[in-house]
């Protein structure tokens, strides 16, 4: 119980892990899929801005008023990071929904399960 | 001027792309020629980075004059120019191949198929040079978006392959990505060299643990490691013929050069003594995971058995091949799993062996593919009698993946089982050797059906499947233009002339590329069994 209130950021990018990991895996609309994939890798960016916290800290503009000492400010080497996983994140689904079309238009269908009847 | 050797390799590729799509756009049949170009023109620039470090070291090199561990760093030592030859080789010759069936298989998007091959070889050339975990990452995004819109064109049911694909390539990069952030919470750095340094304390600590299997898992499903290999046998089998001459010898091997890169130089561990009790790795230095070592070599001998039970039973050649590939680089794992240093030249030299033989495999089935419109096993009867040649380099690549000498096959699987058995997993030495029987179950089926298996033009004594026509056959068109036999020849000499001089390849290249202090203590031609004592004891 503790672990929730200490550590609840990092609970709920588990969680958010673990919901999307059900979506991949479980549903059967195509669409889902890639939903759940969006949720699992937005908790992975998630997890890099959660360990760029610092207690007390402010936004990573320098603020003349408050100094240059490094520990006022968040850090933002995973902002950085993340931003280019975000990118990433963009073109894969970017694929995966030019493919899901194509799927569609030569299957009908966006069920998982019919379509790999169908491609038999 | 070669100094910046490592940055011009990957700028090959990148200003290739524009200028491919670009002329492309303005007149189609441009693209395959500047396609091959690209290609001789990367191969020019690995040769010179080549000489490069053959004369002055291994190089780091800053990108825009950021030091390390700020900057981004490119590193070429032994291990990269290794694989960067391995690239050079196979995608001068797959894009030389690739004209011959981009043509008739994909006839509106020949432009694109050049174009997604060369971010590929852009991805996969970043992987192997970059010195920086999350540069890493962002290549293999590259590599393995263009993988995925390679493998969607063509076959009508490769768009769900690919996605297939694109969802579980995803997940695995994705967990990569995880650990990346628990090891930049650990140590506060991303440069692979500086981890290193700074990761010597906390290496038994739970979060780097937990990065090291994260990222160990996420790059197991890249590698198609059993049982995260499902998406491997859709992907080869209904992807293009152009596709499978570049992917399948290419992809893995450069994700498992990745797991070499984690698993022996970032998470390394200073002398441990047996004392410790922890294995017999830790004599050598190595990273203390041995659960994780023994966890991924028991996965790969999994790998090895399903991948060659699987390929007994298929009857599209393509998907044969496929099981092939998850067999094999079930080998190139096993060798990481041993902590010996003969392993991992095994596992090297296994690398290359495969990128050579499947290269040249696929290429023959990609060609009986568009001529025939089927790759079932009975479309390759009585090809034997009309094709000796080419049907003779596809049996020879069949006797090296079965590990015959002096074929380059055998020298691999040889050196992994002279590392099982300096390393004491005897289990593993008889799995190797054992799995040479399924392997030769589906090889010899295969050349069963080339050269006995009569098949006559009207009233077939053999039903030719032509259950997936991925193309119509083309008639009137010669079965093996210049364009395809060439690489194909190249490719049977080169499984010959690995097999023959595998001790220079292995002294001149495969030595070097080992991680420091992680070395075989006699020259490789001294026959005796002291070159099972490594350094050190």
């Amino acid at each position: 119980m503790s672990i929730l209130i200490e550590r609840l950021p990092y609970v709920c990018v588990v969680l958010l892990i673990v919901v999307g990991l059900y979506g991949i895996v479980i549903e059967r609309n195509l669409f889902k899929k890639v939903i759940g994939l969006g949720i699992f890798q937005a908790a992975c960016i998630l997890f890099f801005i959660v360990i760029s916290v610092k207690s007390g800290s402010s936004v990573p503009i320098i603020d003349p008023s408050l100094g240059v000492r490094p520990e006022l400010y968040a850090n933002p080497i995973p902002h950085g990071l993340m931003l280019t996983a975000i990118v990433v994140s963009v073109a894969l689904t970017g694929v995966a929904l030019s493919l899901i079309i194509s799927i569609y238009r030569r299957f009908q269908s966006l069920d998982e399960e019919v379509i790999l009847e169908k491609s038999q | 001027m070669m100094e910046h050797a490592p940055i011009f390799i990957l700028l090959v590729p990148l200003f290739s792309i524009p200028l491919i799509v670009g002329l492309g756009l303005w007149r189609r049949d441009l693209a395959y020629p500047l396609s091959v170009v690209s290609a001789i023109l990367y191969g020019g620039v690995v040769l010179r980075a080549l000489s490069y470090y053959w004369a002055k070291g291994a190089v780091q090199y800053s990108l825009a004059g950021w030091s390390a561990p700020f900057g981004i760093e490119l590193v070429l030592d032994g291990l990269s120019i290794f694989m960067l030859l391995v690239l050079a080789g196979i995608f001068i010759l797959g894009s030389i191949y690739a004209g011959s069936v981009v043509r008739l298989e994909l006839p509106t998007n020949r432009v694109l198929f050049f174009a997604l091959s060369q971010v590929l070889l852009l991805g996969l050339s970043g992987m192997v040079l970059t010195g920086d975990l999350f540069n890493l990452y962002v290549f293999l995004e590259i590599s393995s978006l263009a993988a995925y819109a390679l493998v969607a064109i063509g076959h009508p049911n490769a768009a769900l392959a690919a996605l297939r694909y694109l969802l579980l390539g995803s997940v695995g990069a994705s967990f990569y990505l995880l650990g990346i952030g628990f090891v930049y919470a650990m140590c506060g750095s991303l440069n692979m060299a500086d981890v290193a340094v700074r990761i010597q304390p906390i290496l038994y600590s739970a979060p780097v643990i937990i990065a090291l299997l994260l990222m160990v898992v996420g790059f197991m499903v890249k590698v198609a490691i059993f049982p995260l290999h499902s998406w491997l046998p859709d992907a080869y089998a209904y992807a293009s013929s152009g596709a499978t001459a570049l992917i399948p010898p290419l992809m893995t091997k450069v994700n498992a050069y990745v797991l070499i890169r984690i698993l022996y130089f970032v998470f390394r561990s200073p002398e441990y003594g047996p004392e410790h009790g922890l294995g017999y790795g830790l004599k050598y230095g190595m990273a203390p995971h041995d659960a994780l070592f023994e966890f991924i070599g028991w996965m790969s001998v999994l790998s090895i058995c399903f991948g060659a039970g699987m390929a007994m039973a298929q009857q599209n050649t393509k998907r044969l091949f496929a099981y092939s590939s998850i067999s094999q680089v079930g080998y190139i794992g096993i060798g990481i799993a041993m902590q010996h240093p003969l392993a991992l030249m095994g596992a090297l030299l296994h690398v290359f062996n495969h990128a050579v033989m499947k290269a040249c495999l696929f290429m023959v089935v990609g060609r009986v593919s568009v001529k025939e419109g089927g790759v079932a096993l009975n479309n390759f009867a009585g090809l034997g009698k009309r094709y000796p040649w080419v049907m003779g380099a596809f049996s020879l690549s069949l006797l090296s993946m079965v590990g015959l000498p002096p074929l380059g096959g055998f020298f691999s699987k040889w050196y992994l089982v002279l590392g099982a058995i300096g390393s004491g997993h005897w289990v593993w030495a008889a799995i190797i050797l054992g799995s040479s029987l399924l392997t030769a179950v589906y090889a010899f089926r295969l050349i069963e059906r080339i050269y006995t298996c009569p098949r006559e033009e009207q009233g077939q004594s053999m039903p030719v499947s032509h259950e997936e026509p991925s193309v119509p056959a083309l008639k009137g068109r010669r079965f093996f233009n210049i364009a395809s036999l060439t690489p194909i020849a190249v490719l049977a000499a080169g499984v010959i002339l690995l097999g023959l001089f595998n001790v220079h390849l292995l002294d001149r290249l495969i030595r070097p590329a080992l991680p420091p202090g992680f070395q075989v203590k006699h020259s490789l031609s001294d026959s005796s069994m002291d070159s099972l004592k490594v350094g050190g004891d």
